[in-house]
């Protein structure tokens, strides 16, 4: 196996940078078919994208969190579906980096492997011979069609009647999928259904949640990287936060790339960039998006911080790494809200980038882990002193 | 004159936070007494926080900006007037430190020097033989009564029939005091208006505010000083958003010291601690501080970034400050109305320090340089590519 050289943080930003024209050349071919371009995918693996987490002794860059939301806020601004995907092959490879280093030689023989998947526990799982038999439909797996494997969510019954949730990784060519992607953002994520009849799964590719939850993971091989040692809440909310920040700054950039041609029509504003009512407009917005930055920023140096020195992890800190995502993403919406009200009538054209933006972060906010108000609820109940109410932490 | 060893900015903040119960339990005695207790100026005395912005040569620290803030915020947690009476102290003695050594002489001869001052140019000076005649009228001179000189803005009669703007240097004997300072907020800063009636001001403590608000300053021995290199409204914009910072800071105190033991009046919550607004309040307030405190630290950084090799400002960054100003003091307001909201019916009482730290934000995000709305406005203004509508930036 080669090991490839890793490229220095500044080379991953500055390459994920030059792709910000190939994605905004392609986000209306990419939403009109609601899938990501071929040509995308090309660029993204040509950069080295999607191996941010694969480790090292695969070809991976085993990158830290704060790349990460470099690179996510270079792919926000070029695309959201994009950067929505990325983010969620990103949180799906370095889920598997816990399964065992056998599993892991599997499926990182191609270190540009990307594994869709979700973590709701919609499928049920049986035992049988030396794995589990797993069916079920799972909604919402962006860029299946762009995937190898599927990392899938079920109950596995117990044999005392119970049953406790799994996850487990599958070739896609074991699933059917249902395109149902008909949606009114993030078209371009084909975040579409999967189905599994009667899969068998081998013990070593499934893992009981409540585990990995506890941070008791079966790599040996990944156990002391810094990398790989904190826990899930902290990797996901890291992997996707940054295109949240992307995305409005891509709203940014649109909105003063159309203002010196606009006036405020039927108003004596010939020029847009004159009124007043624009300066509080872009100001307010601007701020909105540096508060966002500075949260995800502050996230994934709290994340860095405590991979290398191997901290502990409180409840606060949890709850702050889901509340910091929600707040970014509430951030983000208000700011977008505020360029797209402020782009008139002639922006709602599917031409016009900042309506596809605004409908995209629309969309991320809807995202149950993102949902403001459920993460605020967390974080606040927290700070009361009460247990959390999610699992999920 | 013994020259000091400044303490490092650890020691100053824990010293500025053991001053907090102090001005908790004198809060109440500064407002009905519209000034600042005499025992908190000792402390402040003792504590070496008058000392923070000047120079060296007098036994000052000529802390960094970093430092200003930080103690600034903690001074806020413990009570507003006190810290905002402090940042115009810091502010002012600042400006001493660009008039001609000669003059520093003088008024540093103290080194725990109190030096109000106010920057509205709401007098006349007329030239006379050495010096200027100065008549006018200053609202809001905070702490005036408590120091012993003052800087005045006013405007100077040129030759030409035109004017410009200066400063004065003016012992406070010099000034009549017209105890007006019945307001709202703020009480406890004691901001009475001063009058001058044909007061001499010799040449060397009049210093034009056109090079100063570029910049440039009369003093040679503090030429090199970093402090003194950094513009004058970025400095002073960044000292007073401390204040707005360490409010927010006392409400979040404030209301996590009453909530164990209170309920939600006429709704079935035992425990307000337990209802899942509350949780929604004190997220959406702790997130909001942190924004405060972010945009604080942003400027601060700012300042003592470029301070040290006098690197130039642009106009974009110096709107940012002032940005920076108004969203703290914008964000702080913003948590401050949600935790005081969430306070009941019962924190209206003059004894419960919540209905205060309310006034008191509110008061702060009224003043005429800290106005959310004006400084977005300005910032707004010049990402859109127009002129400042301000020399004050």
């Amino acid at each position: 196996m080669e090991v490839a050289k890793i490229p220095l943080r500044d080379e991953i930003v500055r390459r994920a940078s030059e792709l910000v024209p190939i994605l905004r050349e392609n986000a209306l071919w990419s939403e009109q078919n609601r899938r990501l371009s071929d040509e995308v995918i090309e660029a993204l693996t040509a950069a080295g994208i999607f191996r941010l987490r694969i480790p090292t002794r695969f070809g991976g860059y085993e990158c830290n969190t704060s790349t990460l939301v470099d690179v996510g806020i270079q792919l926000g601004r070029g695309d959201g579906s994009t950067a929505f995907n990325v983010a969620a092959w990103w949180v799906m490879s370095w889920a598997i980096c816990h399964f065992s280093d056998e599993v892991q030689e599997e499926i990182f023989i191609n270190p540009d492997v990307r594994i869709c998947g979700t973590l709701v526990p919609a499928g049920t799982a049986v035992a049988k011979d030396d794995g589990i038999v797993v069916s079920g439909e799972w909604a919402f797996n962006s860029g299946a069609r762009h995937s190898q494997w599927k990392m899938l969510s079920a109950m596995l019954s117990a044999p005392d009647g119970g049953a406790e949730p799994i996850m487990a990784v599958v070739p896609m060519s074991d699933l059917q999928i249902i395109d149902d992607w008909d949606v009114a953002g993030l078209r371009a994520t084909g975040s579409v259904t999967t189905v599994a009849q009667e899969v068998f799964v081998p013990a070593a590719r499934y893992q009981r949640i409540a585990a990995v939850m506890r941070q008791e993971y079966d790599s040996k091989l990944n156990a002391d990287s810094p990398i790989y040692r904190g826990p899930i809440v902290g990797a996901i909310a890291a992997s996707n936060i940054g295109k949240l920040v992307g995305l409005a700054n891509a709203a940014s950039e649109a909105f003063f790339e159309r203002l010196p041609s606009r006036s405020i029509a039927h108003t004596a504003y010939t020029r847009q960039a004159e009124a007043p009512v624009t300066h509080l407009q872009v100001a307010e917005a601007s701020l909105k998006i540096d508060e966002a930055e500075f949260h995800a920023r502050r996230l994934a140096v709290m994340v860095d911080e405590k991979g290398v020195s191997n901290a502990p992890w409180t409840l606060r800190d949890r709850a702050y790494a889901r509340v910091a995502v929600g707040r970014v993403a509430q951030l983000a919406l208000e700011a977008v809200n505020i360029f797209t009200m402020a782009s008139g009538a002639s922006s709602i054209y599917s031409t016009v980038p900042i309506q596809r933006i605004q409908r995209d972060v629309q969309a991320m906010n809807l995202h149950a882990l993102n949902l403001p108000s459920n993460n605020l609820e967390l974080y606040g109940r927290v700070l009361c002193g009460l247990e959390p109410n999610t699992f999920f932490l | 004159m013994s020259l000091t060893q400044a303490p490092p900015r650890d020691e100053l903040v824990r010293r500025a936070s053991q001053l907090v119960p102090l001005l908790r339990e004198k809060a109440m005695w500064m407002e009905e007494n519209r000034r600042l207790h005499e025992e908190i100026i000792e402390a402040l005395t003792e504590a070496g926080i008058l000392k923070m912005r000047v120079p060296i040569r007098y036994g000052g620290f000529e802390s960094d900006m970093r430092t200003v803030v930080d103690v600034l915020a903690e001074l806020g947690r413990g009570d507003g007037s006190t810290s905002w009476t402090v940042a115009v102290w810091a502010i002012s003695s600042w400006m001493v430190g660009l008039f001609p050594d000669e003059v520093q002489d003088e008024v540093f001869a103290t080194p725990d020097v109190r030096i109000s001052g106010i920057l509205s140019p709401s007098a006349i000076a007329v030239p006379t033989d050495g010096g200027v005649i100065l008549n006018g009228k200053w609202s809001f001179n905070t702490g005036a009564q408590q120091s012993t000189w003052n800087t005045s803005a006013a405007i100077l009669a040129t030759p030409d029939g035109g004017h410009e703007p200066i400063m004065t240097a003016i012992p406070i004997g010099d000034l009549q005091i017209v105890d007006d300072w019945h307001t709202f907020g703020l009480r406890g800063s004691g901001s009475v208006s001063t009058v001058a009636k044909d007061v001499f001001i010799p040449q060397e403590r009049v210093l034009p505010m056109g090079p100063v608000l570029q910049g440039q300053h009369r003093s040679k021995l503090n030429a090199s000083a970093p402090i003194f290199k950094a513009p004058f409204m970025p400095t002073a914009c960044t000292t007073v958003s401390a204040t707005a910072l360490g409010l927010a800071q006392a409400a979040r105190d404030a209301f996590f010291e009453r909530l164990p033991g209170r309920r939600i009046t006429y709704t079935s919550y035992e425990n307000q601690s337990e209802a899942p607004l509350t949780h929604l309040q004190v997220a959406d307030a702790t997130t909001k501080i942190d924004e405060a405190g972010f945009h604080a630290y942003r400027a601060a950084n700012m300042i003592d970034t470029k301070a040290p090799d006098g690197e130039p400002w642009t106009l974009e960054e110096r709107a940012r400050v002032r940005l920076d100003l108004g969203a703290a003091c914008a964000r702080a307001k913003e948590a401050v109305d949600i935790l005081g909201t969430a306070s009941g019916g019962s924190s209206i009482y003059r004894d419960v320090p919540i209905q205060r730290i309310e006034r008191d934000v509110h008061t702060l995000n009224l003043h005429a340089i800290l106005h959310p709305n004006t400084n977005f406005e300005l910032y707004g203004r010049i990402i859109c590519g127009l002129d400042s509508n301000t020399p004050y930036i």
